[in-house]
């Protein structure tokens, strides 16, 4: 019985390793040049301001929410997708009206202003 | 060789008696609210299981909805809780709101 | 098309969302007008399936037969009543038309669906689709921090509660193997019954199931959420999911595990008593009526689950059967509670608070017509005789002693009459207390045809019970 993890054991040790190793090799490799802009998380990016940790913008949860529920409606798509053979036009058809009821979702977001950034 | 069934109920058991203490007795409704969540992917865990063992896809057809459900109910959640804590200046404690009570 | 009702609803829903979205402010109250025609339409189809065989739908998640008529006619009625009450209320507080409307119409889909669903994972899918409606509908007057308040609490019991029923199912699954009702009782018929596990499943999907039907002791959120809820929502909550719910109790508990009933039989007597007792004792203390009526709710909870102990499946449509009595009662229940909050609405809506006693003051004198819709209301609440709300209890009561529970009725009876108290004050302040308040009820023809409806509903079908009672017992023939 326990041999059967000894697969996943040398899995998780080489994975381990392999990370290891990269880690050590490029910090032997790399030139060290720390200057102020070279350490800014985004080097060519926008200037970050403030912290991670700080509160987010309660926008940010409006957007949150609607990614969250159309993210998951699309789960149905994977077992249509599959059976896209056998259930032919018929399920196409069903998906377009799943979709159509979806988009009224969006239609109403749109309209009530839930994707405006002001 | 495969996991047996009951392992995966006690797992399931565990994380759903987790969510249950969690819910009654944290009082940050966020926590609260993970709790709920923890609880139904305790079922999910169960109905995985059991799907497997019977070898029918029933149960797995169940876990889809599930988390579905899990979903829509949290976007309507988080919009309540956003919506209250604005009225409530930026408190999460269930304690205190107390406007309600008989 | 068996589902042709349920179709209906969802356009209807739909729709009302698209032009809540599109219309300008000022056209919106035409929709109380789009709402009303699209609830009668559905009705008017599925009143047209009464008598035709059981059909099902969507590979067998959904079935359509006299049972579903019933309970669609139940939730149609509901959902008109609360239209033709919402407009005063709403236009008061300027709470949005189209959102009430859709979210009603996609709660009302979800208990058309609850009490159709043959298959545990559509009747998961149901329930929480007529939950999460109701949520936001408790939570509409979002500037208000009460309602934010009730939405809350509401939510998290209620997602609670979900969570356990859910894992009850994951269990009631794992037991059979099956999730369609009817295979489900097959394999129990089958099957050993002394089974721990199943025993633990019947109290996990109990609990909840006791949760979304507030039954004591998992009633501590229905107040609260009660109260702080707009009227009209607080109408549709009281009347609306609870008989879905009861819809859903008996689809777990007869359709799927009627044959563990000997199990669960005395589970639920004892909880209908502890319910109905425990509710009235409270009810007696409030000083809020829509806090009064809440647990006016929750007493009746106990008093319609007292048909389900009282069940015998296969018993079927037999005169004094315990199933029919549930539905009878909830048919009933429907008419007096949405009345006695219509009233709460129209009180409210001419400004005044109208939640506390002393807003009914000389009612009978400043509105005579409403004072006497309230009078009804309250004593077919009370359960005298020949209002409704007394064949109701009187139907429950007989099941409970035909089925061998004579204490069950006993405590029924008892409990009727502790409710006399808390109800006939509202009369009593109606009509024997004066005021020097001269605040002039708000106007609304909707309002008033609701009013009508709801009185003429609880006293014919008081004095001729005998239709709607084989109304019952023609839609519990499947069991």
């Amino acid at each position: 019985m326990p041999t059967n993890y000894i697969g996943i054991g040398l899995f998780i040790l080489v994975g381990m390793g392999f990370t290891g190793a990269t880690f050590a090799a490029a910090a032997l490799i790399r030139p060290s040049n720390p200057n102020p802009i070279k350490l800014e998380p985004y080097e060519c990016g926008v200037p970050g301001v403030g912290d991670a940790r700080d509160r987010f913008h309660i926008r940010y949860y409006v957007l949150a929410m609607l990614y969250l529920v159309f993210d998951l409606e699309v789960v149905f798509l994977y077992p249509w997708a599959v059976q896209y053979d056998k259930l032919g036009l018929f399920g196409l058809m069903e998906m377009l009206v799943f979709v159509a009821i979806l988009l009224i979702g969006y239609f109403y977001a749109w309209k009530k202003g839930a994707l405006d950034w002001v | 060789m495969s996991v047996p069934l009951n392992y995966a109920l006690a797992l399931a058991a565990v994380l759903f008696v987790t969510g249950l203490a969690g819910v009654i007795l944290r009082r940050n409704i966020l926590i609260i609210f993970m709790s709920i969540e923890l609880m139904l992917n305790a079922t999910n865990l169960n109905l995985v299981a059991f799907s497997r063992y019977f070898g029918n896809v029933n149960g797995q057809i169940f876990v889809f909805f599930v988390l579905v459900v899990a979903a829509a109910e949290a976007a309507v959640g988080l919009a309540i809780i956003v919506s209250l804590v604005r009225h409530y200046k930026d408190s999460l404690n269930g304690d205190e709101f107390n406007l309600l009570k008989g | 098309m068996a589902v042709l009702p349920e179709v209906v609803v969802t356009v209807l829903a739909m729709l009302l969302l698209l032009l809540d979205a599109v219309l300008p402010e000022h056209r919106k109250s035409g929709l109380t007008w789009l709402a009303l025609l699209g609830f009668v339409v559905a009705g008017a189809f599925n009143l047209y399936q009464w008598g035709s065989p059981a059909q099902s739908a969507y590979g067998g998640m959904v079935g359509a037969d006299n049972f579903t008529v019933f309970f669609n006619t139940l939730f149609l009625a509901t959902a008109i009543l609360v239209v033709l009450m919402a407009p005063a209320y709403l236009r008061e507080r300027a709470l949005p038309f189209g959102e009430f409307y859709s979210l009603l119409s996609f709660a009302v889909l979800g208990m058309m669906f609850t009490a159709a669903s043959t298959d545990l994972i559509s009747l998961f899918v149901s329930i929480e689709l007529m939950v999460i409606a109701v949520y936001i509908l408790a939570g509409l007057a979002r500037r208000e921090k009460r309602s934010n308040e009730a939405s809350l609490k509401y939510f998290l019991l209620g997602a609670f509660a979900s969570a356990i029923l859910v894992y009850g199912m994951s269990w009631l699954y794992g037991i059979t193997g099956q999730t369609n009702l009817a295979k489900i009782a097959g394999v129990l018929k089958a099957t050993s019954l002394d089974n721990p596990l199943l025993l633990m499943t019947i109290a996990l999907l109990a609990v909840g199931v006791g949760f979304k039907v507030a039954l004591v002791p998992f009633h501590a959120w229905t107040p609260d959420a009660y109260e702080g809820a707009p009227t009209p929502a607080t109408a549709f909550m009281s009347v609306g999911p609870k008989a879905a719910a009861f819809a859903a109790l008996l689809r777990i508990f007869i359709s799927a595990m009627g044959p563990a009933q000997p199990d669960y039989s005395l589970l639920f007597a004892i909880l209908a008593v502890l319910t109905m007792t425990l509710a009235n004792v409270v009810a007696i203390q409030q000083n809020n009526i829509k806090r009064m009526l809440a647990y006016s709710s929750i007493a009746h909870s106990g008093y319609i689950l007292v048909g389900l102990a009282a069940a015998q499946p296969g018993a079927g449509s037999d005169q004094v059967a315990g199933i029919p009595a549930l539905m009878f009662y909830l048919f009933v229940y429907t008419f007096m509670t949405l009345g006695a909050f219509a009233i709460v609405a129209y009180v409210q809506a001419g400004q005044v608070t109208g939640e506390s006693f002393d807003d009914y003051r000389a009612l009978g004198r400043r509105a005579p017509m409403t004072a006497i819709a309230m009078t009804l209301f309250m004593l077919s609440l009370t359960g005298v005789p020949p209002l409704a709300g007394f064949f109701g209890k009187a139907y429950l009561i007989l099941a409970a002693v035909h089925s061998g529970m004579a204490w069950l009725a006993v405590a029924m009876a008892v409990n009727s009459a502790i409710s006399a108290y808390y109800y006939l004050r509202v009369v009593v302040v109606m009509y024997m207390s004066d005021t020097t308040e001269r605040v002039p009820l708000y106007r609304s023809p909707f309002i008033h045809s609701m009013l009508a409806v709801a009185s003429l509903a609880t006293f014919f079908v008081g004095v001729f019970a005998d239709p709607f009672l084989r109304f019952a017992q023609g839609a519990t023939l499947g069991f």
